[in-house]
């Protein structure tokens, strides 16, 4: 299969338990008396309202957390590597492994996670990368993740 | 006293010459943010017929092209790395496709989110229906089934 790809699609070796940056650490399966349910809304105001600095991320994971109940989870920020101003939450990557897309289509997996998440997105959010896989594709693919692809400026002339 | 009067006289003279010569210092414009297109300073009842216009040329585009990508940038020139994996990879699968820079018109940008019910960019059509951006491509293109389904188009 790696073979039919072209070498600017090939795969990086970055694996579900070597976070790919600081801020990309794993969540763990919690049990479903600990999930707390946040009051999506307040996320999104209370984030907005400080100009998307900081809590966006860990409202992503908690929603997300909450909804999916993921075997595996990694919100990553990389608005780093963005050309956006520095501290920023705008470009996001999510690695879910959860058993809520059996039987889904991709599309229909990316719309699930798009439908958790369609406060942060209205309220700044450029750009956001989903890999969303059954416990068994996970296995399959062995954590590997695609890497995100280098900004090329955007909107910013 | 004389001196002083002169002095005076010739201070005021200077001020008023210079006065001509030198203009007045630019009021301050206001900052506006490049990082999105100046929104329509249009009456609500024009923009709504803009709106409506930039639909019909979503509509319009999607409808003609067997395969269309709505992107940030050109296919030669794309100016978001995820708009570049699209074309690539459409490009790796020999496809025909158009393509449309939404930054080159805001209201399109805002409504094609709207009629995919997809926030993001670039998008994928393919036979008029929406496929994905460039995560779902490059899932679709390892697996096979997107030149299975660019295939099919050519039969």
């Amino acid at each position: 299969m790696l073979g039919r790809v072209p070498s600017f699609l090939v795969r990086s070796c970055a694996r579900a338990e070597a976070p790919i940056t600081s801020s990309a650490l794993p969540v763990r399966l919690q049990s479903p008396s600990s999930r707390t349910m946040s009051n999506s809304a307040t996320c999104a105001k209370r984030d907005h309202s400080a100009q998307l600095g900081g809590p966006i991320q860990s409202c992503i994971e908690r929603k997300l957390q909450a909804a999916l109940v993921p075997a595996h989870l990694q919100v990553i920020n990389e608005s780093h590597s963005h050309n956006v101003p520095k501290g920023s939450e705008t470009h996001f990557k999510v690695v879910a492994v959860s058993s809520m897309f059996e039987g889904k289509a991709l599309l229909a997996r990316h719309r699930l996670i798009n439908g958790l998440l369609s406060e942060e997105l209205e309220a700044g959010i450029h750009a956001l990368s989903i890999v969303a896989k059954t416990a068994s594709e996970w296995e399959k693919a062995e954590g590997a993740v695609p890497p995100s692809p280098a900004c090329r400026g955007g909107s910013q002339k | 006293m004389r001196v002083l009067f002169f002095t005076c006289t010739l201070l005021l003279s200077l001020q008023s010459i210079l006065g001509f010569l030198i203009p007045p210092a630019p009021s301050p414009r206001p900052r506006i943010s490049s990082s999105f297109p100046l929104r329509s300073s249009m009456a609500p009842g024009d923009e709504a017929a803009e709106r409506s216009a930039a639909v019909e040329k979503i509509k319009s585009l999607v409808g003609n092209n067997k395969v269309m990508l709505f992107m940030k940038g050109s296919k030669l020139f794309p100016q978001c790395g995820f708009s570049n994996t699209a074309v690539s990879i459409l490009r790796a699968c020999d496809a025909e496709f158009e393509t449309f820079d939404v930054l080159s018109d805001y209201l399109v940008r805002e409504e094609i989110k709207n009629y995919s019910s997809w926030p993001t960019i670039p998008q994928c059509y393919v036979n008029g229906e929406f496929v994905g951006g460039s995560d779902i491509l490059l899932e679709m293109f390892e697996s096979g089934e997107l030149e299975k389904t660019l295939a099919e188009l050519k039969k």
